[in-house]
C-alpha cells in the first residue's frame, strides 16, 4: 500500500514540476524545477536496492533488522546541495532577467541576446 | 629521467604559470629562463635514452612505462619510447626550447606573453604525449589536447582579429573531426589485435606493433581510410589541406612551433608509429602515394602564388607533408629513412625560416613580399639564417633536404608499381616550384630594393638567438650524415632495413635521382628570373580547395535555418517537446504490462511509519497542489517551503537520518533564498506574471488550449513515472522477504563476496564500513571514502553554481553600495532593507552573534562524529550558511558583510576545493591508491591520546572539512550574492506587495 502511494507521490510530484515549469511566468516555472528536484530525490530514494526498517548505522546490524539502502541516501545528500546550487542558479537569472527585461513573463523576453 | 616524468614535466610547469598569486614571480627573463632551461633539460634526457636505444638497435628495443588506467577496456595511461619517439621527442624539445627562448621576447605585453608561454607548454607537453604515448588511448587524448591548445594558439589574437578566431574554429573542426575518424580506427585496430592474439580487444602499442601486417583481415581497408582521414586532417593534406594556411593568423613562434615543426607532423607520426602492422596493403600504399604526391604538387605551386611570407611558408610545409605522407605509403620501410631525415630537415630549417618571418613581422610591421625588400643590410643575420634554410629546403646539395630528397627519387624508383614516371614527374614538378619560391623569399625580402621605404625598428637582440641556432642545426645536422654519426643510427632505430647515406651521390651525374634534382634546380632558377613574367597564372584559382568547405558549412547553415524556422524561440515550447518526447520513450518502455502482472501481490496494510509517511506525502502532493494554484508568489514559496519539509519527514521516516538533517536545512535557506529574490522583482512584475499563470501559448477562440496541452503532458510524464517508480518499489525486496540475511559473513572475515549478482554494491558499502574505516555511518562513509570522487565533482558543480550566482547578482559588486538607512528612493530593495534594518535590535543582534557562534560548534561536532553519527561536511557547511544567512537578515548587507569580510565566499572556496582535492591525490605519493583512507593519528602514534577526547586525525575528517568549507563558501556566496542591495534605474518603483 505504501509502495502505491509513494508511487502516486512521486508521479505526482513530477506531473506538478512539469506543469510549472510549462508556465509562462518564470517565477512559477522556477518554483517548478524545485518540485522536480525534491520529486526526483524522492524517486532514488524509491530505486533503491531493497527496504530497510532501521537507519543504516553498522550499529543496527546485529538485531537482525534490515538498515535501509545507505547508497541512494549518499546520492541523495550531494543532490540536495547541488540541486540548491541549481536552484539558486535559476533564481538569480529570473532576478537578472527581471531587472533588465522589466517582466518575468518569458513570453515577453523576447531576446535574451541582447 | 622517467619519461613518464618527461612528459609531464611540461603540464607542471603551465600549471604554475596558471597559479594566479605567483604571477608576479614570472617575469620574462624568469619565465623564459625557466621555460627553455626545462627544455633543454627535457631534450638532454631524451637524448641520454639513445645509447640504450642503439644497444638493443636491430631489436627495436623500446623502453615502456605502464599504469592502468580502465584495465576492463584495455586502456591504460601508459609510455612508450623507440627510435621513431625518440627523434620526434628531440625535435620536440629541441625546437621547443629555441622557441620558448624567442616568444620570451617577442611579445611585448607582459600578460599576453605569460598567456602565450603557459599555452605553448601544454602544447608541448601533449606533443610529447602524442610521440610517448603507449596506448592508443593515450595517444588520442593527448592528439586532441594538441588540437586543443593549436585551437588556442591560432585564435589566440582571436579578441580582436575576426580572421584568427574563424582559423581557429576551422582548425578545430577540420582536425576534430578527423579524430572522430581516429578513435573509431583505434578501436577496430584494438579488436583485430585482440583477434590476432585470441584476447579481448587490446590498445597497448607494443603488442600491435609486434603483429604481422593485417592488410588481409576484412577490415583492412576500413582501418585504413579511417587512420589516413585522422592523419590527413591533423597534417594538413589534400582535401583538408587549406586549414593550415588559415591557420598562419596564429603568432609567429606558434606558427613556427605547431604548425611548422611539430603539430602538423603528429599525422605523420602516427602514420609512421602504425607503419609496422599497417604496410603493405594496396589501400595504405596508393592512398598515401597518391594523395601525398599530389599535396605535395599543389602545396608548392600554390606557394609561388602567395604574397603573404608566411601563407607562401604554410604551403610549402603542405608540400613537404605531402612529400612525407607519400614515402611512408611505399612498403617495405623503402621509405621510411627519407621520412624521417625530411622531418628533421624540415624541423630545423621550417622553424627558422618562420622565426625569421615573425621577427621580419615585428621589426617592419609587415610580412607582405610586395612591400618588403633590401632587409639584408638591416638585418645580416637574419639574412645568413635565411639563405642556409632556403638552400635546405630548396635541396640544394648538399644540405640536409638535398639527402632528403635523394632519399624520396631513389624511394620512388625502387618501388615497381608502374607509376613511377607520374611520381617523379610530379616530384620534380613540386622541387622546382620549391626552388622557385625559396629563391623569392631570400632574393625579394633580403636582396630587390624595397617598392616604399619600410618603418623599421629593431627588436631585441636575442629574438636572433633562435633561428641562427636552428641554421647552425641544419649545418651540423648535414656535417653529421656526411661524417655518418648519429643521424644513420638515429635513423636506423626507425627501419629495420640497412641504408647509406651519402652528402653527394658516389656515382656522380650518373645517378638518376641526381639527374632529376638537377634539373629541378635548373628549372627553378630559371622560373625564379623570369617571375615577373608568369605570376599572373598563379593567380587564376585553380582548384579553390575550401570549396567543399565553404559548401558544407553553407550545407549546415541552410539546414539549421531550416530547423530553427520550425521552433518558436519559447522554453516552454522546447521544455514541451522534451517532456513530450520522454513521456513517448517511457511508453515505449515496455512498463506497463509487467506491473500490471505484479499489482495484484501489492500488499494491503503496513506499520506506523508507512502511516505516517502516507500522511506527510498527502501533505507534500497538497502543498505541491498550492504551489500551483496559489495565485500570491510569497504563499507558493511558503508552499514549497511546506513541500520540501514534508519530503525531509519522508527522508526521516525512510530511515534516512543524514538525508533528512541536509533536507532540512536546504530547505529553510530556499525558502529564505526565494523570498529574498522575489523581494527583488517589482511587485508590479509580478503581478503581471501571476496573471498569466493560467494562460497557455496557444489559444482557440479565446479560450486557452495551451493549459490543456501542458496538463496533458504533465499528467502523462507523471503518470509514467508514477509507472516507473511503481515498478522499482514493487521490485525491491522487502525487509521480511529479503532474500539475503544482510552481512551473512561475519564482517570480521573480510570482504564480502559481491560477485553474487542479487547483492546489491550496497551490501558491500554497508557490511564493509566498519572493517574499512572504522565507521558506523555507512552513508558518510559512502560520501567521504566509496564515492569520494563523486563527492569531489559534486562540491565541484556547487561551487561553480554558487560563484555564478554570484557573478550575476552582484555585477555591481564594486559599485559602492548605498547605506541601509537611505530610503530616498523608495524601490522595494530599499523598503526591504528597511524591512531587515527593523530587526536590528539589541536582542536579535545577540541571537545572531550566538547562533553564528553555535553553528560553528555543532557544525565542528557534525564533523568529529560524522563517522559515528549522522552528519558530514555536507551538513555542517549547511549549517554554517545558515548562521551567515541570519548575520545578513539580522544586521543588513553592509554590516554582515564587513564583519564576515573573514569568510569571504571566494577565500573559502578557495581554500576548501584545493583542501578536498590535495587530501585525494597526497595518499599517491605514499603508496596509496587515490582517495585512500590514512589514519594520520595512527601514523603519529596519537591515536590513544586523540581518543581520550573522542577526536580522530584521519583523511577522511581532512576531506569533511574541506567539503565543509566549500559547501559553507557556496552558500555564503549565494547568500551575499542575493543580500546585495541592487539599486538601479532599472527597476520600477511601486510599493511592495509581500
Amino acid at each position: 500500500m505504501i509502495n502505491l502511494i509513494t508511487a502516486l507521490a512521486v508521479g505526482f510530484l513530477f506531473a506538478v514540476g512539469v506543469f510549472l515549469m510549462l508556465r509562462r511566468d518564470l517565477i512559477k516555472a522556477a518554483m517548478g524545477f524545485s518540485v522536480l528536484f525534491n520529486s526526483v530525490n524522492l524517486l532514488i530514494l524509491a530505486v533503491g536496492a531493497f527496504r530497510g526498517d532501521v537507519a543504516p548505522f553498522t550499529t543496527n546490524l546485529e538485531g537482525g533488522r534490515t538498515l535501509s539502502d545507505p547508497l541512494v541516501q549518499a546520492l541523495i545528500l550531494t543532490a540536495i546541495v547541488v540541486s540548491f546550487g541549481s536552484y539558486a542558479l535559476l533564481l538569480g537569472m529570473v532576478s537578472l532577467i527581471s531587472r533588465r527585461f522589466h517582466t518575468v513573463d518569458s513570453d515577453e523576453v523576447v531576446n535574451l541576446k541582447r | 629521467m622517467d619519461i613518464a616524468l618527461i612528459n609531464l614535466t611540461p603540464f607542471a610547469l603551465a600549471a604554475l604559470f596558471l597559479v594566479s598569486p605567483l604571477r608576479p614571480l614570472w617575469s620574462r627573463p624568469i619565465r623564459t629562463a625557466i621555460s627553455t632551461g626545462v627544455m633543454i633539460v627535457l631534450f638532454v634526457a631524451l637524448a641520454g635514452y639513445f645509447p640504450y636505444l642503439e644497444a638493443a638497435s636491430p631489436t627495436m628495443g623500446a623502453v615502456v612505462r605502464s599504469t592502468e588506467w580502465v584495465p576492463e577496456l584495455g586502456i591504460s595511461l601508459s609510455f612508450y619510447l623507440d627510435g621513431l619517439s625518440l627523434l620526434f621527442g628531440l625535435i620536440i624539445t629541441g625546437i621547443g626550447a629555441g622557441i620558448m627562448l624567442y616568444t620570451g621576447y617577442y611579445f611585448d605585453n607582459e600578460e599576453e606573453g605569460l598567456r602565450f608561454m603557459l599555452t605553448l607548454l601544454a602544447f608541448a607537453g601533449a606533443m610529447l604525449g602524442v610521440v610517448l604515448a603507449g596506448n592508443l588511448f593515450t595517444l588520442f587524448v593527448m592528439w586532441e589536447l594538441t588540437s586543443i591548445t593549436s585551437f588556442l594558439l591560432i585564435g589566440f589574437k582571436g579578441k580582436k582579429d575576426p580572421a584568427a578566431r574563424a582559423g581557429a574554429l576551422q582548425a578545430l573542426w577540420i582536425t576534430g573531426g578527423g579524430a572522430l575518424a581516429l578513435i573509431l580506427a583505434f578501436v577496430m585496430l584494438g579488436t583485430v589485435a585482440g583477434q590476432a592474439l585470441g584476447t579481448a580487444p587490446i590498445f597497448d602499442l607494443e603488442p600491435i606493433l609486434a603483429l604481422d601486417p593485417i592488410a588481409g583481415h576484412p577490415w583492412y581497408n576500413v582501418i585504413a581510410l579511417l587512420l589516413m582521414i585522422g592523419a590527413f586532417t591533423k597534417s594538413a593534406q589534400f582535401p583538408f589541406h587549406f586549414w593550415l594556411p588559415n591557420a598562419m593568423s596564429a603568432p609567429t613562434p606558434a606558427s613556427s612551433f605547431l604548425h611548422s615543426a611539430t603539430m602538423v607532423k603528429a599525422g605523420i607520426y602516427l602514420l609512421m608509429r602504425l607503419y609496422p602492422v599497417m604496410q603493405g596493403g594496396t589501400a595504405w600504399t596508393m592512398g598515401l602515394v597518391l594523395i601525398g604526391a599530389f599535396t605535395m604538387l599543389l602545396g608548392a605551386y600554390f606557394a609561388l602564388g602567395k604574397r603573404d611570407l608566411k601563407g607562401l611558408l604554410a604551403y610549402l610545409t603542405v608540400s613537404t607533408l605531402g612529400a612525407i605522407v607519400a614515402l611512408i605509403g611505399f612498403p617495405h620501410y623503402e621509405g621510411m629513412l627519407a621520412a624521417a631525415l625530411m622531418i628533421l630537415g624540415h624541423a630545423l630549417y621550417k622553424a627558422a625560416l618562420f622565426l625569421v618571418v615573425g621577427t621580419i613581422e615585428h621589426n617592419t610591421g609587415t610580412r607582405q613580399l610586395d612591400e618588403l625588400g633590401g632587409l639584408g643590410r638591416k638585418m645580416p643575420l637574419f639574412a645568413v639564417v635565411t639563405a642556409i634554410s632556403a638552400l635546405s629546403m630548396a635541396g640544394i646539395p648538399p644540405l640536409v633536404g638535398f639527402v632528403a630528397k635523394e632519399q624520396l627519387l631513389d624511394a620512388v624508383l625502387h618501388w615497381g608499381a608502374g607509376a613511377e614516371g607520374v611520381i617523379l614527374g610530379m616530384i620534380a614538378l613540386a622541387a622546382t616550384f620549391t626552388v622557385t619560391a625559396s629563391g623569392v623569399l631570400f632574393f625579394d625580402v633580403f636582396i630587390r630594393k624595397p617598392a616604399h621605404e619600410l618603418h623599421y625598428h629593431d627588436g631585441s637582440p636575442l629574438l636572433a638567438v633562435t633561428p641562427l641556432a636552428l641554421a647552425v642545426g641544419t649545418v651540423v645536422t648535414t656535417m653529421l650524415i656526411g661524417l655518418g654519426v648519429l643521424i644513420a643510427p638515429l635513423a636506423q632505430q626507425i627501419t629495420p632495413r640497412t641504408f647509406y647515406l651519402h652528402l653527394l651521390p658516389s656515382d656522380g651525374l650518373a645517378n638518376v635521382p641526381f639527374q632529376i634534382s638537377l634539373i629541378a634546380i635548373l628549372a627553378g632558377v630559371v622560373l625564379f628570373l623570369t617571375r615577373d613574367r608568369w605570376r599572373w597564372i598563379t593567380q587564376i584559382p585553380l582548384i579553390p580547395g575550401m570549396t567543399w568547405w565553404r559548401g558544407a558549412v553553407s550545407t549546415l547553415d541552410f539546414m539549421g535555418d531550416q530547423i530553427v524556422k520550425t521552433q518558436h524561440g519559447q522554453i516552454r515550447y522546447y521544455l514541451f517537446v522534451i517532456f513530450g518526447a520522454l513521456t513517448a520513450l517511457l511508453l515505449t518502455g515496455n512498463l506497463i504490462i509487467p506491473l500490471l502482472s505484479t499489482a495484484a501481490d501489492i500488499p494491503l496494510g503496513g506499520e506506523v511509519t508507512d502511516v505516517l509517511k502516507a500522511i506527510v506525502m498527502v501533505m507534500g502532493c497538497a502543498s505541491a497542489l498550492f504551489v500551483v494554484i496559489i495565485r500570491n508568489h510569497l504563499t507558493a514559496a511558503l508552499a514549497l517551503g511546506t513541500l520540501g519539509y514534508s519530503i525531509g519527514v519522508v527522508f526521516l521516516l525512510e530511515p534516512a537520518p543524514d538525508v533528512a538533517m541536509v533536507q532540512f536545512l536546504v530547505e529553510t535557506l530556499t525558502t529564505i533564498l526565494i523570498v529574498v529574490i522575489l523581494s527583488r522583482i517589482s511587485a508590479k512584475q509580478r503581478a503581471t506574471a501571476m496573471e498569466r499563470v493560467w494562460q497557455g501559448r496557444l489559444r482557440f477562440d479565446e479560450r486557452p488550449v495551451g493549459l490543456i496541452k501542458d496538463m496533458i503532458i504533465a499528467g502523462l510524464f507523471g503518470f509514467m513515472i508514477f509507472v516507473f517508480t511503481l515498478t522499482a518499489l514493487l521490485n525491491r525486496p522487502d525487509p521480511a522477504r529479503s532474500p539475503f540475511g544482510l552481512c551473512v559473513l561475519p564482517i570480521s572475515r573480510g570482504i564480502v563476496d559481491t560477485s553474487d549478482p542479487g547483492r546489491s554494491i550496497s551490501i558491500y558499502h554497508i557490511c564493509n564500513t566498519q572493517r574499512d574505516f572504522g565507521y558506523t555511518d555507512i552513508v558518510g562513509a559512502i560520501v567521504a571514502e566509496y564515492r569520494g570522487s563523486d563527492t569531489i565533482i559534486e562540491i565541484m558543480v556547487f561551487s561553480a553554481a554558487a560563484l555564478g550566482v554570484l557573478t550575476m547578482l552582484s555585477r555591481g559588486l564594486n559599485i559602492k553600495a548605498p547605506s541601509a538607512d537611505k530610503d530616498a528612493n523608495g524601490s522595494p530593495l530599499d523598503a526591504d532593507i528597511q524591512d531587515s534594518t527593523r530587526l536590528n535590535t539589541p536582542f536579535t543582534r545577540f541571537v545572531a552573534r550566538v547562533v553564528f557562534v553555535l553553528a560553528f560548534l555543532v557544525a565542528l561536532a557534525h564533523l568529529n562524529y560524522g563517522g559515528s553519527g549522522p552528519g558530514d561536511g555536507f551538513t555542517a557547511g549547511a549549517l554554517l550558511g545558515l548562521g551567515t544567512a541570519l548575520w545578513y537578515v539580522v544586521f543588513g548587507y553592509d554590516e554582515a558583510h564587513s564583519r564576515l569580510a573573514f569568510f569571504a565566499p571566494r577565500r573559502l572556496l578557495r581554500i576548501g576545493l584545493p583542501l578536498v582535492v590535495l587530501d585525494a591525490i597526497v595518499p599517491i605519493f605514499f603508496g596509496y591508491p587515490f582517495l585512500a583512507h590514512i589514519e594520520i593519528d595512527k601514523l603519529l602514534g596519537i591515536y590513544n591520546f586523540l581518543d581520550v577526547f573522542g577526536l580522530h586525525l584521519n583523511t577522511t575528517i581532512l576531506f569533511e572539512i574541506g567539503v565543509m568549507i566549500t559547501v559553507f563558501g557556496g552558500f555564503s556566496a549565494i547568500i551575499e550574492a542575493v543580500a546585495h542591495p541592487q539599486r538601479s534605474a532599472e527597476i520600477d518603483h511601486s510599493t511592495p506587495e509581500i
